[in-house]
């Protein structure tokens, strides 16, 4: 062990056995954005996976960009005013992707992860693929870091992703079966979890009605009545619009850098902390399921077309209608009668989220690998594939490109946008990722946070230029 | 095989006898288990709150034994915990061989992912407020990527990590100073407005018969907020015998108000405070392990000057920062606006995770040398034992005491003098030297390390020592004599 371990410099392969330079050649090959090496041969999987892993990307921003320019003071407005066309917007959004894409991408983060490891030996006395996975997967932590506060992303992924993924590795084995009934456990624990805090919520309520029937007839409240009355009201007062909250929060994000640091630092470290104890059971179960996609061959374009049909039918036909209760029953009646309700579900709409999303990410993706296999767009599905493959670089650029564009130390547009018209931004930012990936990648071996991290993972200087390949 | 807290370790490489490091670990983790209880007995039997007022209210006998055993097991024994598993975890790695088609690393994260289930039983289920298995299995799937980092990197990235912790309690220090400051200008301005008013009321007293008001200014919105969070914050840290008598009752009381009544202690331990201090604090510690491990630290290969060097030091250090520290400390509970108005920096946690260092390594070395030396060596291989099966006594620890002082056991919570609860603590160490030494004259290893090494290896494993001897380990000579 003393002779390996010198300095860090030992995961530069060169200085072990030839032994372990050859497997860990295999390794240095392997694509950061989450893919494994593989023969040529295959070489269409990994496309397929990529284009998907594009979609998603993409897709992401769609329910990112609210919260990147959008103060969420505004919600109670958008959603008690049904006819115009931010609440269209929103519907549209809420109904067919919210939570979907997210939800592709933690299960090609989970595909990802046995593709990463599958068919390698595990090797002694020098680093292998474990040490590579948990490596890879500290400096992703990391970089969720840097993305959240120094970017000032609230709404990162990737600190909970490094660490979900720490927990997968023994199960990149499993049967895609058992996978399934893992990602159901997970599910139900979210679902338990989500209960348990309606139910308080509706104990809330039961005792705000008790205190003011008591007030009615005159009574006088005893303390726990008064507390319940209080809560309930304070329930109802975070989903009105405040127009004091909301002054304050358009003056934070449009001020300096420390401004927005410091009215974003609560949010961050809360959703790091809170968002990953109470919420690791969202993203495992989505991981749990693309490796279990996976190894049927959904993600690699192996199934048949009709199946592929099959799937979209499934996944629309079941996903869409839970997606317009989801809308419909859940947020809107949440924020327009709130009261009835809460009396009258005794389970949240909101429950159904996890399976609406996971039926919608299935059909999205169904959609997709139909037009790819029709052949189309062929130019889109290229684009939309190196998209995909320098993810990591997207991911993090949609980051850097929306807080500019929004913060007040870089174009301060926060709030100044609509709801629908968020959706330019969009729109603008695929096109400049649509056009940019492809060029890129016609230079580079893989986009620039790819060769950082990948670097970073091995520990030393990856070759960037294409050419220097040939 | 048994090992200390530690995943069992599968077909070891090495029989034990001739595995100095861990019989070195196994003794360590024992002594840090059974010091550990010297503070944690603390917590099972009473309110924070009693034990604070031991140091409001005039100092007693029961004051200055809080104080020696803070000044012993403080931070000592619990860090040395944490370093043990630290080391574990290379010597885990190092020693044990494949099971069940599954290689040494995958092996130790399935370990710690069923420690990781373990721990959630012991904070949820058993409801240890203070549980360390949750933490540690979390730190140890971290800790993973630098099993092959050298020594002395180790040793400068477990350093570093301290300092963070001392950087992270500076600035949550800061905040609270600055929350003080805020709060002072307040009520200036509010004494300004006051006395503006009377004087405006004087006025127009003075010319009479104008029904104007008077206008004065009065604090904006934020302003009353500066003012009550300081505010908020002095109470909740004020003795309040109300509260303090319902957190008896309700410890006294049955499972499920007892369990309502720790989750957000517990949860809050589990997320916000190791995400905020808590991981700094055992990544550093686990580092320094792994350092030591590597250094050879365990496996006696330091010289007996060597050892004494980094005794003295190492408690030397420990000692000197906690008496020095600890007027800091009591003034933060008697006077907390005191505590934040005069100190330009907290003393008492910005060299805490030093003085934990060093006070850990400190005690870990004494034991070292007279382990060495031969000398109480009855003593040593008694508590050997307890650390051979640390995780079932860790454990055995968590229902005893849970037993002894919750509701739903025998329900002394809140009942005791400091002094006393030490009779409970002799009472548990006997117990556990007793039963671990019994026990490991017939089984293989402790209760629970049985079950973790079934969970890790996915197969059933055998448990009494006779049904192992046929895989040709020499298991006899497990058996402590």
């Amino acid at each position: 062990m003393e002779a390996n371990s010198s300095s860090l410099n030992i995961i530069n392969a060169s200085s072990i056995g030839e032994d372990v330079a050859i497997a860990s050649d295999q390794v240095v090959l392997v694509p950061p954005a989450l893919d494994s090496p593989r023969p040529v041969s295959k070489a269409d999987r990994i496309q397929t996976v990529d284009l998907i892993r594009g979609l998603a990307l993409l897709g992401i921003l769609m329910m990112n960009m609210p919260g990147f320019g959008f103060p969420g003071t505004r919600y109670p407005l958008l959603l008690t005013k049904p006819d115009s066309p931010d609440f269209y917007a929103l519907g549209a959004i809420f109904v067919a992707f919210d939570g979907t894409m997210r939800a592709l991408f933690s299960m090609l983060f989970g595909a990802g992860m046995v593709l990463f490891t599958s068919n390698k030996q595990e090797l002694t006395g020098g680093p292998s693929v474990v040490d590579y996975y948990y490596r890879r997967l500290l400096w992703l932590v990391l970089f969720g870091v840097f993305n959240a506060y120094v970017l000032l992303w609230g709404g990162d992924i990737l600190y909970f992703y490094g660490l979900c993924g720490m927990l997968l590795y023994p199960f990149r084995k499993t049967k895609p079966g058992w996978l399934v009934v893992m990602a159901l456990l997970c599910v139900s624990i979210g679902l338990f979890k989500g209960q348990l805090g309606w139910n308080e919520t509706r104990e809330t309520r039961a005792g705000y009605l008790t205190a003011i029937t008591a007030e009615k007839a005159h009574k006088k409240l005893t303390p726990k009545q008064t507390e319940a009355k209080a809560a309930w009201e304070g329930i109802e007062k975070r989903i009105k619009h405040d127009p004091k909250a909301e002054a304050k929060v358009l003056k934070e994000m449009r001020g300096d850098y420390g401004s927005v640091f410091s009215h974003l630092l609560p949010e961050n470290s809360g959703s790091e902390t809170w968002g990953m104890y109470h919420g690791c059971w969202d993203m495992l179960a989505m991981m749990f399921l693309g490796m279990a996609l996976l190894s049927w061959g959904f993600f690699s374009n192996k199934l048949t077309t009709s199946t592929y049909v099959a799937t979209l039918m499934l996944g629309y036909g079941i996903g869409l209608p839970l997606g317009w209760f989801y809308f419909n029953d859940g947020l809107v009646a949440y924020y327009q009668h709130i009261g009835q309700t809460v009396d009258d579900f005794r389970t949240p709409m909101f429950a159904v989220y996890d399976f609406r999303r996971a039926f919608l990410a299935v059909g999205h993706a169904s959609l997709l690998l139909l037009i790819y296999r029709s052949g189309i767009v062929p130019w889109l599905m290229k684009a939309l594939t190196s998209v995909g493959q320098m993810a990591f670089t997207n991911y993090l650029m949609q980051s850097i490109i929306c807080t500019l564009f929004f913060y007040g130390y870089g174009f301060s547009n926060y709030g100044k946008l609509s709801y629908y018209q968020l959706y330019y931004v969009v729109a603008a930012v695929w096109v400049f990722q649509l056009i940019l990936s492809p060029i890129w990648l016609s230079y580079f071996r893989f986009g620039p946070f790819e060769w950082l991290w990948r670097s970073l993972t091995y520990w030393k200087r990856q070759p960037m230029l294409l050419s220097a390949d040939r | 095989m048994i090992n200390a807290l530690l995943p069992p370790l599968p077909n070891p490489s090495l029989p034990i006898e001739a595995d100095k490091s861990r019989r070195a670990i196994d003794l360590l983790c024992g002594l840090a288990l059974l010091g550990m209880l010297l503070v944690t007995i603390q917590a099972f039997g009473l309110t924070d709150a009693q034990t604070q007022q031991l140091i409001s209210n005039p100092h007693g006998g029961n004051y200055w034994l809080l104080t020696g055993m803070n000044a012993l097991a403080g931070t000592s024994m619990a860090g040395l915990l944490t370093l043990i598993f630290g080391a574990g975890l290379l010597l885990f790695l190092d020693k044990a061989q494949a099971v069940n088609s599954m290689a040494v690393p995958e092996l130790l994260i399935r370990a710690l992912m069923a420690l990781l289930v373990f721990g959630l039983l012991d904070a949820l289920g058993v409801l240890w407020t203070y549980d360390l298995l949750f933490s540690y299995a979390i730190l140890g799937i971290l800790m993973f990527p630098f099993r092959l980092v050298s020594a002395q990197t180790l040793l400068i990235m477990a350093i570093v990590l301290a300092l963070v912790f001392s950087g992270k309690s500076y600035w949550s220090f800061a905040e609270q100073k600055q929350k003080y400051e805020k709060y002072q200008t307040v009520v200036a301005l509010e004494k300004k407005y006051k006395a503006q008013e009377k004087k405006a009321k004087n006025d127009l007293k003075a010319t009479a018969k104008t029904k104007a008001k008077a206008k004065t200014p009065k604090l904006t919105d934020e302003q009353q907020e500066d003012k009550s969070a300081w505010e908020g914050m002095v109470k909740g840290r004020q003795y309040d015998k109300k509260q303090d008598e319902a957190t008896i009752k309700a410890m006294r009381s049955d499972y499920t108000t007892t369990w309502s009544h720790l989750l957000p202690t517990i949860q809050y331990r589990q997320a916000t405070y190791l995400y905020q201090f808590g991981i700094w604090d055992f990544a550093s510690m686990m580092l320094l392990g792994m350092a030591l491990f590597k250094l050879g630290f365990f496996a006696d290969r330091f010289t007996t000057a060597q050892y004494l060097g980094v005794a003295v030091a190492g408690i030397g250090i420990s000692q000197a920062i906690y008496w020095f520290t600890l007027p800091a400390f009591e003034l933060k509970i008697t006077d907390f606006t005191k505590y934040i108005s005069t100190n330009p920096i907290p003393p008492d946690t910005l060299f805490r995770s030093i003085g934990q260092m060093a006070s850990a390594v400190g005690w870990a070395s004494v034991v070292l040398v007279l382990y060495r030396a031969n000398v109480f060596a009855s003593l040593w291989r008694a508590i050997q034992t307890v650390g051979r099966m640390g995780f079932s006594n860790y454990l055995f620890q968590s229902m005893l005491g849970v037993w002894f002082f919750y509701g739903y056991g025998l329900g002394y919570f809140g009942q005791f003098k400091l002094y006393q609860l030490y009779f409970v603590v002799a009472e548990i160490w006997m117990l556990q030297l007793i039963f671990s030494a019994v026990w490991l004259r017939y089984y293989r290893l402790g209760p629970f390390e049985w079950l973790w090494e079934c969970v890790m290896t996915g197969q059933w494993q055998p448990i009494r020592l006779h049904d192992a001897e046929s895989t040709a380990t020499p298991i006899l000579s497990q058996i402590p004599s």
